[in-house]
């Protein structure tokens, strides 16, 4: 319980100093963090607030790019007012005939 | 598929789509969205843009075809001006195949030229998100941009 009552604070404007949006296929979200929490924070807090099942591999991205998530939000470059997206990896695709 | 049921769920799928943020994040135009064809313009990372047509006719016993085409909405057959480098994405199935398709389960083509007798993985997976119109634009998208545009 003591996760959840964290990432609740991702709501709170006083809770950090730079606010992202995470776009999913489930819709958006906006909360508020620190530059120095890692970007798995964003991960956990958009699956929690979106109830999101995950059926296999998912990436979080920035402007096309894919965002490592033990990196800190100031490490991965993002800015304040960023909006991310938060998707599942394409599979299921290919064989031996293509 | 009774078609009046399929283009209720096209139409309820579509307006989820509207309603996204995702096209506004990453480029994508909706063109044409009466049922039962959707046409999207997708912007590459590198600065191109490329029409995909998707055909939901047989939706959902079935995915969408999906096909690459030129501003004239015509498949484009010509393998020199597909986009390269993209994991199996739009190539032919065989010399005899009418246009290039994409080997992806997100795809009618999958089930009806490259893997004939599998459609059973089809009806495991349509009810998961990643399967619905968006994440299906999704995965499109996600591949394109692996290519060189």
């Amino acid at each position: 319980m003591e996760i959840n009552k964290d990432q609740d604070n991702h709501d709170s404007p006083h809770h950090g100093n730079i606010v992202l949006t995470v776009t999913t296929l489930s819709g958006s979200n906006t909360g508020h963090f620190l530059t120095s929490e890692i970007l798995q924070e964003i991960i956990d807090w958009i699956i929690q607030k979106q109830k999101l099942v995950i059926n296999g591999p998912m990436v979080l991205s920035y402007n096309d790019q894919v965002l490592t998530p033990t990196n800190t939000i100031e490490q991965a470059g993002v800015p304040n007012h960023a909006k991310l997206t938060y998707l599942a990896v394409v599979g299921g695709g290919g064989c031996c005939k293509c | 598929m009774d078609s009046v049921i399929s283009k209720e769920l096209f139409e309820q799928q579509v307006e989820r789509v509207r309603g996204s943020d995702l096209p506004d994040h990453l480029s994508w135009v909706l063109l044409e969205n009466i049922y039962p064809r959707l046409r999207v313009r997708m912007s590459h990372p590198k600065g191109d843009a490329r029409e995909f047509l998707l055909d939901f006719s047989r939706f959902d016993d079935l995915p969408p075809w999906i096909m690459l085409v030129n501003a004239e909405g015509k498949p484009i057959l010509e393998a020199g001006r597909l986009p390269q480098n993209g994991p199996h994405f739009f190539r032919y199935q065989s010399p005899t195949s009418p246009r290039p398709s994409l080997c992806y389960q997100f795809a009618a083509e999958y089930y009806e030229w490259w893997h004939l007798g599998s459609i059973n993985v089809w009806h495991a997976l349509r009810h998961l998100p990643e399967y619905e119109v968006l994440g299906i634009l999704s995965q499109i998208y996600q591949l394109y941009r692996k290519t060189d545009g």
